[in-house]
């Protein structure tokens, strides 16, 4: 059962290596928006101790954790199944006695951890580079966090699929998967901490389920929410989990039903 | 030129119907475009809501860079990005041959086969923030709005340039799809006064990757603060790389081989 999932990630980690230098390119993409990310707060933070809650140090620190934490959580599928279901490609593993969905799922395992390895990789040189005053966490803090980056993964995968399944219904789904991934961005936190918000639009967004894929994951390495925050947040992203999976299933299973193999 | 504006012409309807045969995504292209465009405001908004200047610009001028990115982002996405980016599925397919085929200027062809609506109607957004940043500054002599407007031309000149050279590496290497990206990336850092960007870095992005041409330049001359040497630079430096981009386009064609065709 397992072998051919096994097998599955290293193909995956062989096509990965197979076009090097698109890799660099991604890989230099990623240090550019660091690099803004990181210039932008330490500029803002010229003068002021604190700002919204955060020292520079702090700032810093939640810049760079950020995406560590994005290298992990954010790796789309939904163009490959999307383009599956258009093409007619996913007949091919209808037949087949492997799961789809779970087959997507060991990939990008396969492309999370070559981008976790690189993204760890650049933040080291970043940081001896920068020499940032960087806090680290306390272990409980360090243990919550890791345990919501592993949901806020499991969150996403969800919601990513989700958008992929959508191809059943509209040709590539292009628009609705590109909001949702307009969304995902830029409301999960990565690229500023959503506490600079007004606050209704703060509250908000805390509650929708972009906020727990990087900003709370990132409030627990930084300790910043009391236990009560902790129980909430948890208690919200396992919800999400629950509804985003339960979303998911009932898109793929109405998708097949639509589904006609044009092309497949 | 009038044959050019017709299959222009052409081009645009047949992409327009093709666009909108499909409503929810265009719509919703349109709202993700939207979504990150107003987020973005919103943060620059937010963060003057603590702090006074931004690397030593006010909320107004910080403004401007952001409108300035926005007009010449959407105008070079609009215009030649998509035709350009799409290259790379032609060439490994071979489906090229039928640019090379056809009776029009291949580079015309490539570049601007895709008309992109979607941009178009962000452009309306785009402007209004424009308008209202312009508003923000009321006593601003109509020399500075017309070095401006110079400068911008100038920008998606530049832009149009880098496109070449990036659509040009197809026929020596398939994989260019992040190059591409890398240079809307580079694009997005100009969202943000590139005095934000310590030495090295602020040299680079004016000499070698000339993102701050392209956007800060116009934004700065705007305001005045812009010598004149940097607007004959940046004059130079768009013919250089127009002239440039075009011989090596051409030198790169030689080098396509039609594989799968």
């Amino acid at each position: 059962m397992l072998r051919k999932y096994r097998t599955v990630f290293k193909l995956s980690w062989q096509n990965v290596l197979q076009y090097r230098l698109n890799f660099l390119m991604g890989r230099v993409r990623n240090i550019i928006l660091l690099l803004t990310l990181y210039f932008l707060w330490t500029t803002v933070f010229v003068g002021p101790a604190k700002l919204f809650g955060f020292t520079q140090e702090q700032i810093v620190a939640y810049v760079l954790i950020g995406n560590l934490f994005y290298s992990l959580i954010f790796v789309h599928s939904d163009n490959d199944i999307a383009n599956a279901i258009a093409s007619g490609g996913l007949s091919l593993f209808l037949v087949r006695p492997i799961n789809y969905l779970f087959y997507w799922f060991v990939r990008r395992v396969a492309s999370r951890l070559m981008h976790l390895l690189m993204t760890v990789l650049e933040t080291g040189i970043f940081i001896l580079l920068v020499r940032p005053d960087l806090q680290f966490p306390t272990a409980p803090n360090l243990l919550l966090a890791l345990v919501s980056v592993v949901l806020a993964t499991a969150l996403f995968t969800f919601l990513d699929f989700s958008a992929g399944t959508l191809a059943f219904w509209t040709l590539r789904a292009y628009g609705p998967r590109f909001a949702l991934r307009m969304l995902m961005d830029f409301t999960s936190g990565r690229m500023f901490p959503l506490s600079i918000l007004p606050q209704t639009l703060f509250t908000v967004l805390n509650v929708l389920p972009f906020s727990f894929l990087i900003f709370f994951p990132l409030n627990l390495y930084q300790g910043r929410l009391d236990s009560l925050s902790v129980l909430c947040g948890f208690g919200l992203q396992i919800t999400w989990i629950g509804l985003s999976f339960l979303l998911m299933r009932e898109l793929w299973q109405q998708g097949l039903r639509r589904y006609e193999a044009v092309g497949g | 030129m009038k044959k050019y504006l017709e299959v222009y012409k052409i081009l645009a309807i047949h992409n327009f119907s093709s666009l909108i045969s499909s409503r929810l995504d265009f719509w919703l292209l349109i709202t993700g475009k939207l979504i990150r465009m107003g987020l973005v405001l919103l943060m620059i908004a937010s963060i003057f809501n603590f702090v006074p200047v931004l690397a030593g610009y006010t909320r107004p001028q910080t403004l401007l860079f952001f409108a300035t990115f926005n007009i010449i982002d959407i105008l070079a996405q609009a215009i030649f990005f998509r035709g350009f980016w799409q290259i790379q599925t032609l060439v490994r397919s071979g489906d090229f041959d039928q640019i090379l085929r056809s009776p029009i200027n291949n580079l015309f062809l490539s570049g601007f086969r895709i008309v992109d609506w979607m941009d178009i109607f962000t452009l309306i957004p785009a402007a209004a923030v424009l308008a209202y940043t312009f508003s923000l500054f009321p006593s601003i002599h109509w020399w500075f709005f017309f070095l401006y407007g110079l400068l911008v031309l100038n920008g998606v000149l530049i832009a149009f340039a880098l496109n070449v050279f990036i659509a040009a590496l197809n026929f020596y290497t398939p994989e260019t799809e992040n190059a591409f990206l890398l240079y809307r990336d580079l694009m997005y850092t100009a969202r943000f006064p590139t005095e934000i960007f310590g030495e090295p870095l602020r040299l680079i992005f004016t000499l070698v990757l000339p993102i701050t041409v392209i956007v800060a330049f116009p934004a700065k001359a705007f305001l005045g603060i812009l010598d004149w040497k940097w607007i004959w630079f940046a004059f130079a430096l768009s013919s250089v790389l127009v002239f440039s981009s075009l011989k090596f386009w051409s030198a790169s064609l030689k080098h396509y081989s039609s594989a799968s065709s």
